[in-house]
């Protein structure tokens, strides 16, 4: 399991982190979310051993994360970086010699992953001879070329297309299954709430919400969600009661609850605009928790 | 997999890319080229020297041997000829077959008239034959016997004592500045590859994916350690085409570089090397775009230039300025410096190990320091870091 617990940085007067707090264990994959200039970056390169923090602790099985630890680790940044001269196979060996793979079983697994990544056929090429999305694959492939244990991604469904999204989510899936721990930022909270058991959601350098998806998203006032047909008017909801309308999608009412709403009034009030086509219950979407926690 | 491990890693990649890459192979080509057409080319349309003397009449043995020997001085090689008579010889002077000829040991006739006022190869030989002939004819004109004037004139020459200090003999002047020159070019241009690689992958961020897997430390010394490898390879690729296009004409232009001045000057090469790689690499560090590298690399060329000038301003001088003096002895000037004072025998073998061992531990201070700008600074992403705050920081 890695551990990060209360981990402080300053940048001069810029506060980065501030007590920040991250699990992940083997075989989950686990969504770091966060505004932009929350700390996400820079604590993804502490946990790294990248940049160091100023006090806190960063543990991998127990153990305070050294240089050895780190090799089984696989880092994919936000800001991509590939020498673009170097042979996509060849660079990818390099880099898992790097973490202290074998040459020749490196050169086994940049083929394997480059296979699986749809690259197989351009080994040969030159990164820079690859479109962009294709630059991203190489560079999920590095982070992957030598088997780690932990895999920390950085933003790694940007730059992709849908079908690219669906390849890379099945592989962090997969390896999660085979054992992985997978941690990754990511500002697209429904490929989140498709890809990751858990998150923690950090504000201004510290942990503002963490835990499972279902049961954060089940937390806060009820939601209900209202269809009357042929009305697509809203105000009638929003005079109701402790009643707050969240969405209004072609008379699709998505309501939230407070204390003093009462449901079945919700429910008279609908059949008064006509016939009720749509009233159930739902979860909250892991877009609204996080607007609620990080405001 | 240890330290030594990943900075094998790091050095071997670089001389591979390195090696592969077109402008390397060009730029090494192209430099070997220049250096060999500028050995070559003097001796295209070049003849040796060769001379024929005649000979006219009875030839007393000493002097006929006198002439045959005069090969070597005049650095050319004399044929002799023995000719029917003072006729015959001047016809032969007419058509160019002989340069010189000797009627009977005491009278030289040639073609064109000489001007003592320019010395040319051809004069040298007729003032030779001339004076081999005189020379010998005076002193059994004074009665002494052929033999005993051949004795005299076999005489080694007095030794000279000078009271002044001996300048440094040309041809180790010249293995010093060969040195000084290239030591100059190569700290500049294997500098500047050091300077713009590290840029290079800091402004790719490049950087951060190495980082999670190498020390910042191991990062840069191996990238020093292949840049360094690959350069000497560079070097040792125009040195040897110099030395081959040399032999092949014949050349005397490298007739100063001996092997030890060589050795030193590689010596001096890698001390020096070892300080400023460091240097170019923190310098690397401190930009976000490679367009700014040369512009954070300019302090560095300052103590370079500087030590540049003033060694060889002082290399034919028998006193070196207290400039150089001083230079010598400051690590960033002495790989420079150092060699001149050597050259003009300004100093003691301590002081030169003195200098040896304060740039050795300079070099190691400086791969500290340089060490932690780099760390700090390589994933600094933003403006321009300047010197200054890189050094508090460090």
């Amino acid at each position: 399991m890695l551990v990060a617990d209360g981990l402080t940085r300053r940048f001069g007067d810029v506060i980065a982190l501030d007590g920040l707090s991250l699990r992940v264990a083997p075989g989950e994959v686990v969504g770091f979310l966060g505004p932009n200039g929350s700390g996400k970056t820079t604590a993804l390169r502490s946990i790294l051993g990248i940049s160091e923090p100023d006090s806190g602790t960063v543990t991998w099985k127990g153990k305070p994360v050294d240089t050895e630890s780190r090799r089984r680790f696989g880092y994919l940044p936000e800001e991509r970086g590939l020498y673009g001269g170097m042979k996509l196979g060849e660079e990818l060996a390099y880099f898992g010699t790097l973490y202290g793979v074998d040459h020749a079983d490196a050169t086994k697994s940049a083929h394997k992953w480059l296979e699986r990544l749809g690259l197989g056929e351009r080994i040969d090429d030159k990164v820079d001879a690859l479109s962009l999305g294709n630059q991203q694959r190489v560079q999920l492939a590095a982070a992957l070329v030598h088997e780690p244990e932990l895999l920390v991604l950085d933003e790694p469904f940007s730059g992709l297309d849908p079908i690219s999204i669906e390849n890379v989510g099945a592989i962090l899936r997969e390896q999660a299954d085979a054992g992985v721990a997978v941690v990754f930022s990511s500002h697209q909270l429904d490929l989140v709430e498709d890809y990751c058991e858990r998150v923690t959601i950090v504000a201004k350098g510290r942990a503002v919400a963490e835990g499972d998806i279902d049961e954060l998203r089940q937390g806060g006032d009820p939601r209900l969600v209202v269809e009357v047909a042929g009305d697509s008017s809203s105000t009638w909801a929003g005079r109701l009661r402790g009643v707050t309308v969240v969405d209004n999608a072609s008379g699709r009412l998505r309501l939230r609850l407070g204390k003093t709403a009462d449901a079945q009034a919700v429910l008279a009030a609908a059949q008064k605009r006509g016939p009720v086509v749509e009233f159930r219950y739902e979860q909250r979407k892991l877009s609204e928790v996080f607007r609620e926690v990080v405001a | 997999m240890t330290s030594f491990d990943t900075i094998r890693l790091v050095a071997m990649r670089e001389l591979r890319e390195r090696f592969r890459s077109r402008v390397f192979r060009i730029t090494t080509i192209i430099s070997a080229a220049i250096v060999a057409a500028l050995i070559v080319l003097p001796h295209i349309n070049e003849k040796p020297k060769s001379y024929d003397v005649g000979l006219v009449g009875d030839t007393d043995p000493a002097i006929r041997a006198a002439v045959n020997s005069i090969g070597p001085a005049v650095s050319a090689t004399v044929h002799v000829h023995d000719v029917a008579n003072a006729r015959v010889a001047r016809a032969q002077l007419h058509h160019g077959d002989l340069d010189v000829a000797l009627v009977g040991g005491r009278h030289v006739i040639v073609d064109d008239p000489v001007d003592p006022n320019r010395v040319t190869g051809r004069v040298q030989l007729i003032a030779a034959v001339s004076e081999a002939a005189r020379l010998q004819t005076a002193l059994t004109d004074l009665g002494l016997t052929s033999q005993q004037a051949a004795q005299v004139l076999r005489r080694p020459p007095l030794p000279i004592e000078a009271l002044g200090k001996a300048k440094p003999a040309e041809t180790d002047q010249a293995t010093t500045v060969v040195g000084v020159i290239a030591i100059f070019i190569f700290f500049q241009t294997y500098g500047s590859w050091i300077l713009v690689g590290v840029a290079e992958e800091k402004s790719s961020r490049i950087a951060e994916v190495l980082l999670a897997a190498v020390r910042p430390r191991h990062l840069v010394g191996g990238k020093i350690l292949g840049i360094g490898l690959t350069g000497l390879a560079q070097a040792l690729v125009v040195a040897a085409t110099a030395i081959i296009a040399s032999r092949a004409v014949g050349s005397d232009a490298l007739r100063g570089t001996h092997a030890f001045g060589a050795v030193a000057a590689v010596g001096w090469f890698v001390l020096g090397f070892s300080f400023y790689s460091w240097l170019y690499a923190a310098a690397g560090s401190l930009v976000n775009r490679q367009s700014d590298a040369q512009a954070a690399g300019f302090p560095i060329t300052v103590p370079l230039f500087v030590g540049y000038f003033a060694s060889l301003t002082s290399i034919g001088s028998a006193n070196p300025s207290t400039l150089v003096k001083v230079l010598a002895y400051l690590p960033p000037t002495a790989p420079m410096c150092m060699p001149t004072l050597i050259v003009t025998g300004s100093v003691q073998a301590w002081q030169i190990v003195l200098v040896v061992v304060v740039s050795l531990v300079a070099s190691l201070v400086m791969a500290r320091i340089a060490g932690a700008i780099y760390s700090n600074s390589i994933l600094r992403t933003g403006k321009r870091i300047k010197w200054m705050e890189a050094l508090r920081a460090a």
